[in-house]
Order: C-alpha cells, then sequence, then structure tokens
C-alpha cells in the first residue's frame, strides 16, 4: 500500500475517530515528572543580590575549630558559591537538617537548598546533632552525588520479556500498586508465610516493622545472618544485649577487635571520640591480621591469625585473674557466679568462684596466646598490662570482624565482654555500655498484634539460636525443597551481589516457580534488582521520613530524616502531598509507598489490617507522615514537648527545624537503677509477677536483660539447649574452620580474608556515588611479600584464588601491611552490569558476561570494565579508571556457624598460584553441585532444636528476632521439616 | 470537521504515539491504518510495544530539540526553555519535556485546532520556523533508521503531514566551528563532530555505528556513542583501510541527503556538508600517508 494511501486512511480513522484527548492530557502522558532536574541534567541556582551570612564558630572537644551557620538563620543562609569564584556570586538557602544514610551511625546532614530552584547544593554535617556534632565522613556529603546521579531509577519500571532479560517498561505508582497488592492478597488468603520483606539496610527505627507486623504474615528477613549475627549472639548469651556502646571519649584504654569497624562502619562518630580519648592519652589496642588506617595509629598492634583472638583475650582475662586485678566488688556483684560455681560443682562462696576462675582459665598463657596467635611476645604483654591498667575506664568493641569470621565466633565476643566484666567496665564513664542503654527507641504509634505464624524460610529448627534469619541460606532452603515465595520484596538489598554463594541467588531470582514474584525497592540499579519484576525507586536519604538513633556515646538521641526539597518547599508556601512530588522523577519513600500499599492490600479493610494505617485524625484516610510522627515526637521522646514549646515550636516542628533531639546527656551504668517489687530466689518481680529486676548485694536494681538479670558468665540457656560443653557455655576459645591446623600452606592452601572495609564506600549502594568511587575503586588481593617470593609473583600480577566451590582472578598487591599465610581483599567492590547503558553506574562497574554449562558449573567473566561516558552530568565524561575489582562473593562457600547461624565469612583458599595466560583480570568461576555439598556439610554441625529443645519450642523465647511471634508459635511443628520422613 | 482539523487530529494522535508510545486508546485508530496495524500485531501486546518504544525513543535516539540543535549535544539548556512560552501561548501547561519531538508535534497541531478560534495562523509558521522545522527533518530520519516494526510507518506519515512545514525550513542557520579547520583536530574531535547533530546534520544511533562498523568490517566495540565511533575510525586507520570505512559514511550520507533532498530540506543539507568534508579529509590524508611511504 503506498503512503498516500495509508494517509487517507489515517486521515479516515481520525474522522471516525470517538472523543479525542486533549492535547494537555496527551502532553501529560509521558508523565509527570521529572520535578526537577536530579537524573537529567546538572542542578542549577539561583542568584541573589546579598552578602553571606555570619556563621558560628565551634571549638570541637579535640582543639578542632569549624563554622557553622547559627540554626536561627537556617530558613534564610546566604553564602558565595565556591565555584564562581574569583566572581563573588552570592546564592540563597534554607537550610534542611536530615540524618545520612549511608551507613549505621545516623550522623546529621545540613541540606543547602535552593530557595528559588529548590535544588540541593551541597550536604553538610549539622552542628546540633548529638552524635555526629557537625562532622561527617566522605560518605556524608558524597549523598548529593547518589541525587544527582545520572543513572539512577527515576521512575517505577516494570518487567517486560524474561527475567533478567534487562527489559523494561515504566509504568504508574497506582498500577504497580494494584498489582502488587493483589498478589499480596492472593497469597494471604492462602497462608501467612508467603510474603517476605528483605531488608539490606532498615536505616530507620521501627516504622516498616510495624507496617510488616500489621500484614500478620512472619514476613520479616534481614541481612544480619552475613553481618553482626554472631557478635549479637555472644553478648546477647552474656548479659542480654546484642550489641556494645563504648564510651570512648572518657576511655583510658581502647581495645578493638579488627579495625574495620572504627575505619568503615560507626566511623565518624565513633573515630571523632577516640582521637578525642587519644589526644588525652588514651592507649589504642587493635587485633586485626591487617594494617588498617586504626591499627597504623594504635598503641599496641595485634596482627593475630584470624580466629586466634579468643586465646589471647583469654591470656588477657587470665592476666587478670591470676594477678589479682580483676574487679571483684563488680564481678561479686554483678556476675552470676553462684549459678557458674553450682554448675560446675566447685563451691558455694566467691572465693571459691575467685578459684575456679584462677584454675579454669589457667591454660590461657600469654605464650600460648603468642604461639596460637602469631603475635610476638611482647606484644601480647603489652596489651595485658594496658587493659589492667585501664581499670573501668575500658572501652572495647567487636562487631564484624573476628565474630562473623570464625566458626565459633560468637566465643571471641564473649571472651573480649569478659574483659569488660572482669575491669568492671561494663557501663561507667569510660566502659562499654550496652546498645540498648544509648539507642533511644521510641515506642510506636498503635502497635498491631505478634501474628501466630512462623516461616520455616527465616528461622529453620537446626539453628535455635540464630540471631537473626537465616536469610543467606535461603536459595538453599528453596534448592533442598523447604518451601518458595509468593511476593518478595528487596529493600536497599542486593542479595546476589552481596551474599556469599552468588549464583545460588541468580537461580533462585530466576526460578519462577519458587520465587513467583519479586519487588525491588531500590534507589539506584543493582545485580539482583535486575532480576526482579518490578523495579521501585526509593529515596536516599534525603528524599525521605524516618527516625533515626545510634548508641554513638554515652547518651540518647533521636535524629528525624527527612525528605529535604520537599521540607524546602513547604517553608516556601508549597504543600506536597507525596514525597515524590518533590523529589527527582517520580522516586518515593519507603514510608508512604508502605502505607498506600498496606492500604491497597487491605482495599475494604475486611484483612483488619487497613486499621493500622488509617488516620485518626480523618477516618477513612490513610495516615500522613506528618501525622504520624507529630504523635510519635508529642508522645514518645520525653523532653521534647517541653523543649519544643521553649522555642514556641511544637514538637514536629522542633524536628523539621533541627532534625535531632538529645534525650539523655551522660548516660551510665541504668542496671544500677532500684527498682521495686517483691523478691522471689534473688529475682524482684512487679504486681503481675513480671520478673523486673535483681537483688544486688542488699540493693533491689533493674540489671541485665538475661533470665538471672546479672552477666551470665555461665550460660544456663546455651547449656540446656544443646551446647552443655563447658567451650559453649562460659566464655572460651573455640577452634575456627581456618585454624593454621586446617590450612596447609605448603600445599598451595591459604586463608582469605574477603572482609575488610573502606571507609569510603559502603556496601554496593554507594556505586553511584562518583566522588566515592574516584577515591577507591577496586579491590586487589593484599598478600606479604614473603608468599609472593613463594608464588614467584610480582607486583600487580594476576592471581588465581580457588576457595571450595570455585575460583576468581584478581590482581595482587605485595604488602607487609598483610599477615604471611593470610590474602585479603575488601568488599563492596566488583561490581558488574550486563548490558553497556542499563544497570550498575558505567563508572563503578564492569560490563560482565553471565554463563552456565547446565551442570552447576557458573562463569562471570568481564568483557570490560568501567569508563567515560556522556550524560547530563560532565563527570561522566571523566572517569579515567578502568578496574572496578573482582566479585570475589560469588565464590564463598556458605558456613552457617552452628550456634549463631551466622555465615564464617574466612574461607579456606585451597590453592593460591598465578594466574596462567588464559585466566583474564575479574574471571569466576563456581560450580554449585559444590556449593550444596558444602552446605549440607555445615548444616551437619548445627544441633536442631528438634533434638535439644528443653521445652518442645524451636527457640528461647527470651532471644530477640527483629518481629516477634506469639508464643503459641514457637512450638516446634509436628512434623519439623527433614524428620518426616 | 475541516481538512485541517483532521489533519491536526492525525498529527496530535501520532505525536502521542512518539512521545509515550502506543496506548491502548491507540488501538482502535491505529488498528485503522495498514502499516501502522502490521506493526501492531507484529509486536503483538502491550509489553512488546513499550519495549519498542522505549529502544528507539529512548536509548537510541534522543529525540529531543536541545540534543539536535545544542554546541554539546546534551538535554536542557536555552533550547528548551525557549520552548516554554509557545505553550504558554494558548494556555497549555508545559510539559516535563518542551522539547521532545512527540511534544513539539502535539503542540503544532494545538495550534491548527486554536486557529478554529481564531488564532493568528502565523503564531504556527513562526513557531515552525524556529523550533519544529529546523529539526524534525533529522530526527525524524534518525527515528526511520532505527528500524523496527513501527516507528518508521509513524515517521513517514508524519513526515508526509508535515511536508510543507519541513520544506519551509530551508533557511541554513550559523554552522558551528569547523572541527576541519584546525591541523590540530584528531579522530576522538571528528567523532565528537560527527555525533553532534548542529555540526553534522545527522543523528547517529548506537545502531548506526554498528551498522557502520559492520558494512567495512572493522570493529567499534561497545560503550558511549563516541567512544565506538572513534574505536571504529581509529581501527580503520590502523588498518590503513580508510577508503573502506569512508565508503560506508559516504553511503550512509547517500541516504541521508536523498532525504534531505526530498523534503527540501536546506539545514539539514547545509549542515550534511560536514561528513562529507570529513570523509573526504580523512580519505585524503590517508592517501598522503600512502604515498608519502
Ligand atoms: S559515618 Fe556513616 S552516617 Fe556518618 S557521615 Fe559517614 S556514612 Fe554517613
Amino acid at each position: 500500500m503506498s503512503l498516500s494511501s495509508q494517509l487517507t486512511a489515517l486521515l479516515g480513522a481520525m474522522v471516525n475517530r470517538g472523543a479525542r484527548p486533549h492535547p494537555a492530557d496527551l502532553l501529560a502522558a509521558k508523565g509527570s515528572g521529572p520535578t526537577n532536574d536530579a537524573g537529567v541534567r546538572p542542578p542549577t541556582f539561583s542568584e541573589v543580590a546579598s552578602e553571606p551570612s555570619k556563621r558560628t564558630t565551634v571549638v570541637h572537644p579535640d582543639g578542632r575549630l569549624s563554622q557553622y551557620p547559627p540554626p536561627d538563620k537556617w530558613h534564610d543562609h546566604v553564602e558565595w558559591d565556591g565555584k564562581a569564584w574569583p566572581r563573588k556570586v552570592a546564592r540563597r538557602y534554607t537550610l534542611v537538617p536530615t540524618i545520612c544514610f549511608n551507613c549505621e551511625s545516623g550522623c546529621g546532614l545540613l541540606a543547602y537548598v535552593d530557595k528559588q530552584t529548590f535544588e540541593i547544593r551541597k550536604f553538610e554535617g549539622n552542628p546540633v546533632h548529638p552524635g555526629s556534632r557537625g562532622r561527617n565522613c566522605a560518605k556524608g556529603p558524597a549523598t548529593h552525588n547518589q541525587i544527582y546521579d545520572p543513572e539512577r531509577i527515576l521512575y517505577p519500571l516494570k518487567r517486560v520479556g524474561k527475567r533478567g532479560e534487562g527489559k523494561w517498561k515504566r509504568v504508574g505508582w497506582e498500577d504497580a500498586m494494584d498489582d502488587i497488592a493483589e498478589k499480596m492478597r492472593a497469597s494471604r488468603e492462602k497462608r501467612r508465610d508467603g510474603i517476605m520483606y528483605h531488608v539490606g539496610r532498615p536505616g530507620e527505627d521501627h516504622y516498616t516493622n510495624r507496617i510488616i507486623q500489621s500484614w500478620g504474615t512472619d514476613s520479616h528477613n534481614s541481612h544480619t545472618n552475613i553481618c553482626s549475627a554472631a557478635a549479637r549472639v555472644g553478648y546477647w548469651m552474656m548479659a542480654g544485649f546484642d550489641r556494645p556502646s563504648p564510651d570512648y571519649a572518657n576511655a583510658q584504654t581502647i581495645l578493638l577487635i579488627s579495625a574495620h569497624l572504627e575505619t568503615g562502619h560507626y566511623f565518624n562518630p565513633h573515630a571523632q571520640r577516640i582521637m578525642e580519648a587519644m589526644n588525652k592519652g588514651a592507649q589504642l589496642i587493635t587485633f586485626d591480621p591487617r594494617l588498617s588506617n586504626t591499627a597504623a595509629k594504635s598503641d599496641v598492634w595485634l596482627p593475630t591469625w584470624p580466629g586466634s583472638e579468643g586465646v589471647v583475650l583469654l591470656a588477657i582475662a587470665n592476666h587478670l585473674i591470676q594477678n589479682d586485678l580483676y574487679n571483684k566488688d563488680f564481678v561479686e556483684r554483678w556476675v552470676n557466679w553462684k549459678d557458674t560455681l553450682k554448675h560446675f560443682d566447685a563451691g558455694k562462696t566467691f572465693a571459691d568462684f575467685d578459684q575456679w576462675l584462677k584454675e579454669t582459665y589457667a591454660e590461657f598463657t600469654p605464650e600460648r596466646a603468642a604461639k596460637e596467635s602469631q603475635v610476638p611476645i611482647e606484644r601480647i604483654h603489652q596489651a595485658c598490662e594496658q587493659v589492667a591498667r585501664a581499670g573501668t575506664r575500658l572501652s572495647t568493641h567487636n562487631w564484624r570482624a573476628a565474630s562473623i569470621g570464625n566458626k565459633g565466633g560468637w566465643q571471641i565476643t564473649r571472651c573480649l565482654f569478659a574483659l569488660n566484666v572482669l575491669t568492671g567496665s561494663v557501663g561507667p564513664p569510660g566502659g562499654t555500655s550496652a546498645n540498648s542503654w544509648n539507642k533511644f527507641k521510641p515506642k510506636p504509634y498503635r502497635t498491631p498484634p505478634a501474628f501466630n505464624v512462623w516461616n520455616e524460610l527465616h528461622m529453620p529448627h537446626e539453628w535455635p539460636f540464630a540471631h537473626f534469619e537465616m536469610s543467606f541460606l535461603l536459595p538453599h532452603f528453596v534448592e533442598e525443597g523447604r518451601g518458595d515465595i509468593d511476593v518478595y520484596f528487596t529493600r536497599v538489598y542486593n542479595p546476589m551481589w552481596i551474599n556469599p554463594d552468588g549464583f545460588m541467588w541468580l537461580k533462585l531470582l530466576q526460578d519462577e516457580e519458587k520465587m513467583k514474584f519479586h519487588v525491588a525497592l531500590t534507589p539506584t540499579w543493582n545485580e539482583s534488582a535486575w532480576f526482579a519484576d518490578y523495579v521501585l525507586p526509593m529515596g536516599h536519604s534525603g528524599e525521605r521520613h524516618d527516625v533515626m538513633s545510634q548508641e554513638t556515646h554515652a547518651g540518647q538521641w533521636i535524629g528525624f530524616r527527612q525528605p529535604v526539597r520537599r521540607v524546602a518547599m513547604e517553608r516556601a508556601g508549597k504543600p506536597v502531598k507525596f514525597s515524590y512530588e518533590a523529589n527527582p522523577g517520580e522516586v518515593w519513600e519507603e514510608n508512604e509507598f508502605w502505607v498506600e500499599l498496606t492500604w491497597r492490600f487491605d482495599k475494604d479493610g475486611s484483612l483488619g489490617i487497613r486499621q493500622w494505617v488509617e488516620s485518626a485524625k480523618n477516618p477513612g484516610e490513610p495516615i500522613t507522615q506528618d501525622e504520624y510522627w507529630a504523635w510519635i515526637f508529642e508522645n514518645s521522646v520525653p523532653g521534647l514537648p517541653a523543649a519544643a514549646e521553649a522555642e514556641g515550636l511544637v514538637p514536629l516542628q522542633y524536628m523539621k527545624k533541627y532534625g535531632c533531639y538529645e534525650v539523655v546527656k551522660d548516660h551510665y551504668v541504668p542496671y544500677e537503677q532500684d527498682i521495686v517489687g517483691t523478691v522471689k530466689s534473688g529475682l524482684v518481680h512487679d504486681a503481675d509477677g513480671k520478673v523486673v529486676g535483681v537483688k544486688a548485694g542488699k540493693d533491689q536494681k533493674i540489671g541485665f536483660n538475661t533470665p538471672s538479670r546479672k552477666i551470665e558468665w555461665f550460660s544456663a540457656t546455651l547449656h540446656d539447649w544443646g551446647w552443655s560443653e563447658k567451650e559453649y557455655s562460659i566464655p572460651w576459645d573455640l577452634k575456627s574452620h581456618v585454624h593454621p591446623d586446617n590450612i596447609d600452606i605448603s600445599k598451595g592452601e591459604m586463608l582469605l580474608l574477603p572482609n575488610f572495609r573502606l571507609p569510603t564506600l559502603i556496601h554496593t549502594r554507594s556505586a553511584n556515588a562518583k566522588w566515592l568511587y574516584e577515591i577507591s575503586h577496586n579491590n586487589p588481593v593484599w598478600i606479604n611479600p614473603i608468599d609472593a617470593k613463594r608464588l614467584q609473583m610480582r607486583q600487580g600480577d594476576l592471581v588465581r584464588v580457588e576457595t571450595e566451590i570455585g575460583w576468581f582472578v584478581d590482581k595482587i598487591w605485595i604488602t607487609e601491611g598483610i599477615k604471611p599465610g593470610v590474602v585479603a581483599m575488601s568488599h563492596h567492590l566488583g561490581r558488574w552490569r550486563l548490558k553497556e547503558d542499563q544497570g550498575v553506574s558505567r563508572g563503578a562497574s564492569s560490563l560482565a558476561k553471565l554463563e552456565e554449562d547446565g551442570d552447576g558449573g557458573h562463569h562471570l567473566n568481564i568483557l570490560k570494565g568501567a569508563g567515560p561516558w556522556e550524560s547530563s552530568d560532565p563527570d561522566t565524561s571523566r572517569i579515567w579508571w578502568k578496574n572496578v575489582g573482582v566479585h570475589q562473593n560469588l565464590t564463598h562457600a556458605v558456613q552457617p556457624d552452628p550456634v549463631s547461624g551466622a555465615h564464617c565469612w574466612l574461607q579456606k583458599a585451597i590453592n593460591v598460584r598465578k594466574a596462567l595466560p588464559n585466566e583474564r583480570y575479574g574471571d569466576v568461576y563456581v560450580d554449585t553441585k559444590k556449593s550444596m555439598a558444602h552446605y549440607k556439610k555445615w548444616l551437619g554441625y548445627a544441633r536442631s532444636a528438634v533434638d535439644h529443645s528443653p521445652n518442645g519450642d524451636r527457640r528461647p523465647f527470651w532471644l530477640k528476632r527483629p518481629l516477634k511471634p506469639v508464643k503459641e508459635a514457637y512450638k516446634l511443628p509436628e512434623k519439623p521439616w527433614g524428620r518426616d520422613k | 470537521m475541516g481538512s485541517g482539523q483532521v489533519e491536526a487530529t492525525a498529527l496530535a494522535a501520532l505525536g502521542g504515539v512518539l512521545l509515550r508510545g502506543v496506548q491502548a486508546s491507540d488501538l482502535e485508530w491505529m488498528g485503522n491504518v495498514p502499516a501502522l496495524k502490521a506493526g501492531i500485531t507484529q509486536l503483538g501486546n502491550a509489553d512488546e510495544l513499550a519495549a519498542e518504544h522505549h529502544r528507539v525513543m529512548d536509548r537510541e535516539v534522543f529525540p529531543y530539540e536541545s540534543v539536535f540543535r545544542s554546541d554539546d549535544a546534551l538535554m536542557g539548556g536555552l533550547h528548551r526553555e525557549a520552548l516554554v512560552p509557545w505553550y504558554a501561548r494558548i494556555g497549555l501547561p508545559v510539559p516535563p519535556e518542551p522539547d521532545h519531538l512527540g511534544a513539539e508535534i502535539i503542540l503544532y497541531a494545538a495550534f491548527i485546532e486554536a486557529e478554529e478560534e481564531g488564532l493568528d495562523p502565523s503564531i504556527r509558521t513562526r513557531f515552525a520556523a524556529a523550533h519544529l522545522a529546523t529539526w524534525a527533518p533529522a530526527a525524524l530520519f534518525a527515528i526511520r533508521k532505527q528500524g523496527g516494526p513501527l516507528m518508521p510507518a509513524v515517521c513517514d506519515l508524519v513526515l508526509e503531514l508535515l511536508s510543507d512545514v519541513l520544506d519551509s525550513s530551508a533557511v541554513p542557520e550559523d554552522l558551528l566551528e569547523d572541527p576541519l579547520a584546525s591541523n590540530k583536530t584528531g579522530l576522538g574531535d571528528l567523532a565528537t563532530a560527527l555525533l553532534r547533530p548542529s555540526n553534522s546534520g545527522w543523528f547517529l544511533s548506537r545502531g548506526d555505528i554498528q551498522a557502520l562498523s559492520s558494512a567495512s568490517d572493522h570493529p567499534c566495540g561497545f560503550g558511549a556513542r563516541k567512544q565506538m565511533l572513534h574505536n571504529w575510525l581509529v581501527t580503520a586507520v590502523q588498518h590503513e583501510q580508510v577508503d573502506q570505512a569512508m565508503d560506508a559514511v559516504d553511503g550512509l550520507l547517500a541516504e541521508w541527503n536523498a532525504h534531505a533532498n526530498l523534503l527540501n530540506a536546506g539545514g539539514l543539507r547545509s549542515r550534511l556538508v560536514l561528513p562529507k568534508r570529513i570523509s573526504a579529509a580523512l580519505r585524503a590524508g590517508a592517501g598522503a600517508k600512502e604515498a608519502s611511504a
């Protein structure tokens, strides 16, 4: 048919056409965004004729000076534009406080929002924030990169074609939510364990969990078991809290196990207080096989063989015990020494306990510690002396590192905390407190009831002490036939990349029968989102509401994260209903999304869920963020209403203005708080018969959150639930899977330490921060010159590291900063994408190819590294780096600790050698048949509640779970998985 | 409805397809146009239609006036802002992407409709001369060249409906700096110039560069368009097969020139001189090198 007849047909069709859309509707159909330039072109800022505002000078505790705009002028701040120099161009901003989301510290940020264009000029520190005190690490200001990332996802996307094919279509929020809600409803009508919300970094303190709980399903899954689970178990079993909160600023001695914590995680608030203490003469002891930044600044660096930390700690404990240098008053008052003696049948008096300690721990000599840790004995002596000298001013920390690295790592934490117990440094100035004493958690607005169901994919019976869900084993559980998932949400979580054994995740994410529906909530592309059914763009820290608090020091504070552009618009009198109206494109925030989704999930209220997201002010309407947070700040934060009133504000206005509030200052030894009640068997009970305290000497005190309300040197719980040997029931050293006996260097074996952190990156979500990637972008294999010589390798050579399930190829970096026998790599790096112009940022990822042989063999090969590209941001054309690291986690075998359930990150490298000519940088190979075999081997170490539960429950009820079901759900099933044949 | 109104309705409908892809409400009228119906049938369902639109309009061609007319070939800036008052003129809200080809066509159609209500027709003529006609001939041909079951037919119909207007685009604008004027110009600079429609007239998508590469049998690799084009030129020079590569360029250029001639689009034709000159200069450079060897 000729063109003219086509045209005739077209015109004919137009004449016969019914209602024609108005041009305005046609034009709007492309979408209502972007509402500003983020992700589309660089932001623009208005120029004003004004002189810069005055700043306040602040003298920090360590003597340094900073200048900040005073809070009463934040609504109208003028300063010269540094980029316009030497011209004097004034810009006018409204400064909006928010909270950083680039690690868990929750530092305060101050967004400089242009008063006319509402574009964000920069993020600086919030000087009134009690934790960060105006300072940030490099990752805080880099939030700006993430917001103005030209590759960020701006609109909801729905998969078109096969999973992983990379075909997407833009959809509206309404359609996406209706579709997802429908699937959730269908699942919940069938069962209560079909919806899974898998969170990487919550970055908030209760909001989402409250909503998940309202669904009445067992849906919460976390990343804790590849992170801090082992440390949590150690602390919990001893003192009923799950992480420490050292008062570094006032310490005499600071003891850190692996510096990566304070070099990379709770980095800024802790690091500034460590420096403050060191300026005042505190000594720093660091255990780390790697010369990290912190190790380099330490007074005593102990490059311990990974897994030997427990022996060294017990040698220090033994030094205190044998020389009567321990704090006997504290131990007598607060340790469950009577129960301990009773169990070991070792006497009745405190003198008997002293004797028992001396005999029990005598074997941990400095000589043994030096031998097992491969550290010169003088350094062990130095550490012993420094700890003894500290008295009650001993600040210690162990979060991931040795505890998460080793089989039995949870005991390393117990051994460390034993030093705080022996020195009486639990909670006083300069000592070590519990996180729960210093982290302020507001009581949520109307708590939904606990659910009555147990999701077997979260917490199977084999690991009754798991802290928390056995999330990294999800693909292995599904592969074994333990279950499937109807609706899977990943939130700021990239399971295929971050977990060990990623090819097993790939298999799961591709399996549309077992993983029926996957919704990825993420600010940026990631490897796992590529295999999702929906990718929903969520806001960064300056684009969402949350409350945050962290145990940064001996005090409590609460911070308010806010969508800064929205607040700026509201200040200018422009009302915003949903945050996506103020955010780039249609980037939303989780909080509003959850409310709207839950509303649709229970569309007629018949499921009883809708009530939990319904407004009290406007019944029949979903609750708004302002209503929710106004309630929290008025009712859940002691002192805040009065502080607000003193300034003529309501609490919500106060939090919007300052972004934080200090709830308690100088918070020490809360367990010494008096309590009134009836004493029975040494425990104080309230009128309802609930245990609320303990007799300590002659006093009635609140005590600790353990069954005995004391610090449990001997743990009856561990003993009664199948771990009855002394090695488990009291602080002891357990032999790691990477003990030197298990690594034969003469056969080419080495220890792979794969998880040290860089201070400038944060797991996988910093990939879209150009400033951070310019600083650090690759992860070479650290190797000692002795090993390099043995392997005949030179600086920069390619090395092939073989693990128990596969191998990878990377460059080496020869350095004395790593212990001989150990090869080390940082995590965060080695990102990849499957299409040139879609997926993880082109400046941060390699273009890669995935292949499988149909028999378990999987390959990842790098086709091309990072490079420059044209975009709205001129900086993307200036990317000069190519190698962006190797994705080593794919080759890590899963190693669930039999007690804590934590993945033991340290890997046995069964062969390390120079790469052959056909082996290229970034090549990865894994055999998933070996993956499953390795999983089964470690599963065999577990002691199931089916065999050991003393009361027919799956798990001791006093242990924590992020969302706890009702007690009834704890009963072991009649046919536990694997026992029904 | 007068014939002008019918054409306006058709233009608005086609502009809508260019802007946001085929919507469910479009299926009925499109089903009455055989070439469009064939495309829809071939693609099969709404998801595939959306994916095809995304491929052509979001990934291969960047159909924005700012891309086609600005010095840096980037989106936004003055060329986009200059569109804002035109929408305001007939009370239309300014869309998020006012300089998208589809949006400009819808606006043009809205002017025709408004003339029914007495709008001065010279406004439409001025709008076309200042905006649509200066770049739509190139953009529509670039989209057409990306192939696929649907978009070429859509472009043909738009070109046909706008042929008078586009013909009036004969006014050549000032050419940008001549990259061949400097003896420091390298292959990278030439690749940049070739990728700026404001310089070279045409628009080269990744697909076009790949087609050049396979026509001349020199690899272009993958990556940003500039990188691909640069790779390709470098390989041709290194292999001393510049003529082969320039044959491919000239072949493509012939297609573009035929299109410009058909429309009598003077602005486009005047720019297409640059790729021709670059091709000739590279051939001459390679020849001189051969002679001196
Ligand atoms: S320490 Fe953490 S919270 Fe603080 S600025 Fe750095 S990344 Fe942000």
